[in-house]
């Protein structure tokens, strides 16, 4: 017979020890699914408060009406169509400043500057990512929209430039640090080759880093977007929160975030006003979703080249 | 592995006791109390002058809104709704259906302010031309006798009692125009106007005394009247101001125990109106004051 | 020939800028608030009430309640966070339902903070009853923050070479025993730096707790958690908009910014530094 050290002591440790790897096999299992069972919680929410909206009040309008109005005594209006151009506007305002800046930053901290320099830098950086939106917000109520004033004399300072500008600083750090971190994976024999053979450093980074760190440079710039649609205090405290349809980046304008945040304390539960704030979430969420879908795509499909 | 591991949890045990430390002021009787934000800082300075005479109570208090006072005292989660315009009858249903009955106590009275920019020439301002400018048919500051100038419309948000009353009695429930600037508070038209040229906004008076070595704060000139006047307690008190309203804080029912103390504290002439009147409101007359003390028996 | 030295010269001096541009940024801001607000900090103003309408006194409740906040969050995130990272990892079958959780892991990353406080009000304060609480909004912020400790602790877990899984196996340990007695260990500093960073985001948020219970004032700090509470992010917005006496009450939100400001990146600070400094100590 073969001494089977366990079953010399009292209990059949293998066993037991077998059966507590299953048993915790089965509760990690279950914490696995709490991601999931989030995100599900957050649609079904959304659906359960936002759906009925669409019975109770006119759903077409809500994409094609251009007054947003819901709690005018005489004739309530919900159409969200300001607000998509509020946000469509704030957000492309910062993108136009964010990525340029951003992808340059990213190309001078990883080719061209001193190591001492990237080690202050990246510091810098992390502090401003770290910065709660809040904070930006107040800043651009207080300090951003004097400048803006003063500089644009526009007719209100709290307006759509003033949002997308704090919007960019907000962007700024994921766009950096993903475009960073890109250009850095691209292969050194890469470059090497590329200045062997006579190209400049610029022409290098032009054509050869560039090209190859795209996928992961577009990743970082559709994720800042992600995150510049998604904001709330910023935008709620440097836009001015108009519902109107206007082109002028000057003018104040709602986004679709604040318009849920200031609103939400007023409405009864259960009207249709708080459906049609559910309703307003729905869209956001599946923008957001769709964007950060397209993040992942472009990531995954470029990463397998290198 | 054990190393590591050690300061961890002590930092874990510091948090947890910091965590009990806090919560040891159990044994009081909570007020909630929520509601308009024309009203937040009076309810603030009433919560935190009655619990120095009273420290059997904590008070909390909140803004939102009116609209979100009522919604949140209708669903029977805060005991005192704050409110710069009465509850609307809907909102009375809605409550009953829920088994709340709201009771209403006015506070005082609050006259809204209307301020422009101090170098606009304008001083006055009739009912009617303020009805056309916020509804959008007056554009220019030179229809009514001002500088060629397009007006710019500063507001208040949708959930703002002050938005609802201002729709209710100056624009006679007529719509907002669809350009008017909606802020978030008071102080922010405040702020708004004080650096546009252009502009024009309603107001707590009590928000444009504060500032009104920096504002412009017009007479306002009831339709019937010869003349316009000026938002001060007297004119107020006496009606020859017309933009005016009381301030109420509603109750689940008729209030008892410390909740009705409170109230009566915040009728009281030698407190609650005196906090109120130091802001700048308009306490109640004595008379009103009765009249409400009669409701909490 | 020249003008392509030139035109580098040129373009370089461009990069060059955007990197300045934000530092510029990060400076100005800085500067604005710490000279906004350093007149006030002082030990009377992080240890007591506010007073006089909020125009005077300090703000301890709302340290207090921000502090409460982080570490109720921090107690139901933290448990959930490491342990679905570790089934990620550790226990995870590579195919279809994998993938559908690490893109649910990715989605929650994406959703705007609004909507988790549309969450937090619809589940937790009407559905449940938790009612405007500590608990309501530590709940919302755990589900947010919930992806950074996730991802985070997975990267401290792939970080664990696999030969001492494969050692450990080999010498006749289960999988629990192997992560728990040779992964774990390892990867706990990891996990621990994003878990700090993630509370310092959880700190700073004020669109989850508007919704879920946070309070303009109260007269006294939370009785329970089941009790509404004061918080740094929600007094500076609401101080910034709703208040009369802007003068007097600007430099109180200055100096609750800063105190704000240092807890974040206080958390932040201590979080890298861990970071580094046990990356020196496992250098497999």
């Amino acid at each position: 017979m073969k001494f089977n050290k366990y079953k010399f002591w009292r209990y059949d440790y293998k066993k037991i020890r077998k059966l507590k790897d299953n048993i915790i096999r089965k509760i990690l299992f279950g914490f696995g699914l709490t991601a999931i069972i989030f995100i599900l919680l957050i649609l079904i929410f959304l659906l359960v408060e936002g759906l009925p909206f669409f019975f109770e009040a006119d759903g077409a309008d809500f994409f094609t009406d251009d007054v947003w109005d819901p709690s005018s005594p005489n004739e309530p209006r919900y159409g969200i169509l300001p607000m998509i151009l509020g946000t469509f506007l704030v957000t492309l305002g910062a993108i136009i400043i964010a990525v340029p800046i951003g992808i340059g930053c990213a190309i001078y901290l990883s080719e061209i500057a001193h190591p001492k320099i990237r080690e202050t830098l990246k510091p810098i950086i992390e502090i401003l990512a770290g910065i709660p939106s809040v904070v930006f917000g107040f800043f651009a109520l207080i300090i951003l929209s004097k400048w803006i004033d003063e500089f644009f004399n526009a007719t209100t300072k709290l307006n759509a430039l003033t949002g997308s500008i704090m919007l960019a600083v907000m962007m700024l750090p994921i766009i950096i640090s993903l475009s960073e971190d890109a250009i850095r994976s691209v292969p050194r024999e890469m470059k090497e080759a590329s200045l062997a053979l006579g190209l400049s450093k610029w022409d290098t980074i032009k054509g050869v880093v560039l090209p190859a760190a795209f996928s992961g440079i577009t990743a970082g710039v559709i994720l800042g977007v992600a995150r510049a649609i998604g904001e709330t205090m910023t935008v709620l405290m440097a836009t001015g929160n108009a519902p109107v349809i206007s082109f002028d980046m000057l003018t104040s304008m709602r986004t679709m975030t604040a318009t849920i945040a200031i609103e939400m304390g007023e409405v009864p539960y259960g009207s249709t006003h708080y459906h049609a704030l559910f309703a307003i979430g729905i869209i956001l969420f599946i923008i957001t979703l769709f964007v950060n879908f397209t993040a992942s795509i472009i990531r995954r499909r470029f990463r397998e080249r290198y | 592995m054990r190393e590591e591991i050690k300061p961890i949890i002590v930092i874990i045990l510091i948090f947890v006791i910091i965590l009990f430390f806090v919560f040891s002021t159990s044994d009081k009787i909570k007020i909630k109390q929520k509601g308009s934000d024309t009203m937040l800082e009076l309810a603030q300075l009433w919560a935190e002058e009655y619990v120095k005479i009273n420290d059997n109570v904590t008070i909390s208090v909140s803004g939102g809104g009116s609209g979100t006072g009522i919604a949140q005292l209708i669903n029977n989660q805060i005991d005192i709704a704050d409110a710069s315009r009465p509850i609307k009858q809907n909102e009375i249903e809605n409550a009953k259906s829920k088994g709340v009955t709201p009771v209403e106590f006015k506070t005082c009275i609050d006259g809204i302010a209307i301020i422009t920019n101090k170098n606009l020439k304008n001083n006055e301002i009739s009912i009617n031309d303020l009805h056309g400018i916020y509804n959008g048919s007056i554009k220019n500051w030179k229809k009514i006798g001002g500088p060629d100038l397009k007006i710019t419309v500063y507001g208040r948000q949708s959930n703002s009692g002050t938005y609802a009353f201002f729709q209710e009695y100056v624009l006679k429930n007529d719509d907002y125009r669809v350009d008017m600037q909606p802020l978030n508070g008071n102080a922010q038209i405040v702020d708004a106007v004080i650096g546009d040229e252009e502009g024009i906004g309603y107001v707590g008076i009590a928000y444009a005394e504060k500032r009104s070595d920096e504002l412009n704060i017009l007479k306002v000139k009831n339709n019937n009247y010869k003349s316009g006047f000026l938002p001060t307690i007297e004119n107020i008190t006496t009606g020859d101001y017309p933009i005016s309203r009381y301030l109420y804080i509603y109750t689940n029912g008729i209030p008892k125990g410390e909740i009705a103390e409170y109230v009566k504290w915040i009728l009281n002439k030698d407190s609650g109106q005196r906090v109120a009147e130091n802001l700048g409101f308009v306490p109640l007359t004595d008379s009103i004051i009765n009249e409400e003390m009669e409701k909490i028996t | 020939m020249k003008w392509k030295k030139t035109k580098e010269i040129i373009i370089f001096s461009l990069l060059r800028l955007s990197a300045l541009f934000i530092v510029i940024a990060l400076g100005v801001m800085l500067f604005y608030i710490f000279s906004g607000g350093i007149g006030k900090i002082s030990w009377e103003f992080i240890s007591s009430f506010p007073t006089n309408g909020m125009k005077s006194g300090g703000i301890f409740p709302m340290i207090v309640g921000t502090l409460s906040l982080m570490i109720l969050t921090m107690f139901i995130a933290l448990p959930i966070g490491i342990f679905s990272a570790l089934y990620l990892v550790e226990y995870a079958k590579p195919g279809r339902f994998t993938d559908i959780i690490r893109l649910a892991v990715h989605n929650l990353a994406g959703v705007p903070s609004i909507v988790y406080g549309l969450l937090g009000l619809g589940l937790f304060v009407l559905f449940l009853g938790f009612g405007l609480s500590l608990i309501s909004a530590a709940f919302t912020l755990a589900i947010m923050v919930l992806p950074i400790i996730i991802t985070a602790s997975q990267e401290a877990l792939y970080a664990v070479p696999k030969n001492i899984r494969e050692g450990a196996l080999a010498l006749g340990s289960t999988k629990w025993e192997t992560t728990r007695y040779h992964v774990l260990p390892y990867a706990l500093p990891g996990m621990l730096t994003g878990s700090i960073l993630a509370l310092s985001r959880a700190a700073g948020e004020t669109a989850p707790i508007i919704m879920t219970g946070a309070a303009f004032y109260m007269t006294h700090l939370p009785s329970s958690i089941f009790d509404e509470f004061m918080a740094l992010p929600y007094s500076i917005y609401t101080l910034s908009t709703e208040s009369s006496d802007v003068q007097v009450i600007r430099p109180i939100v200055f100096g609750a910014i800063i105190v704000l400001l240092l807890i974040v990146l206080g958390m932040n600070l201590i979080a890298i530094s861990l970071r580094n400094y046990y990356r020196k100590k496992y250098r497999w």
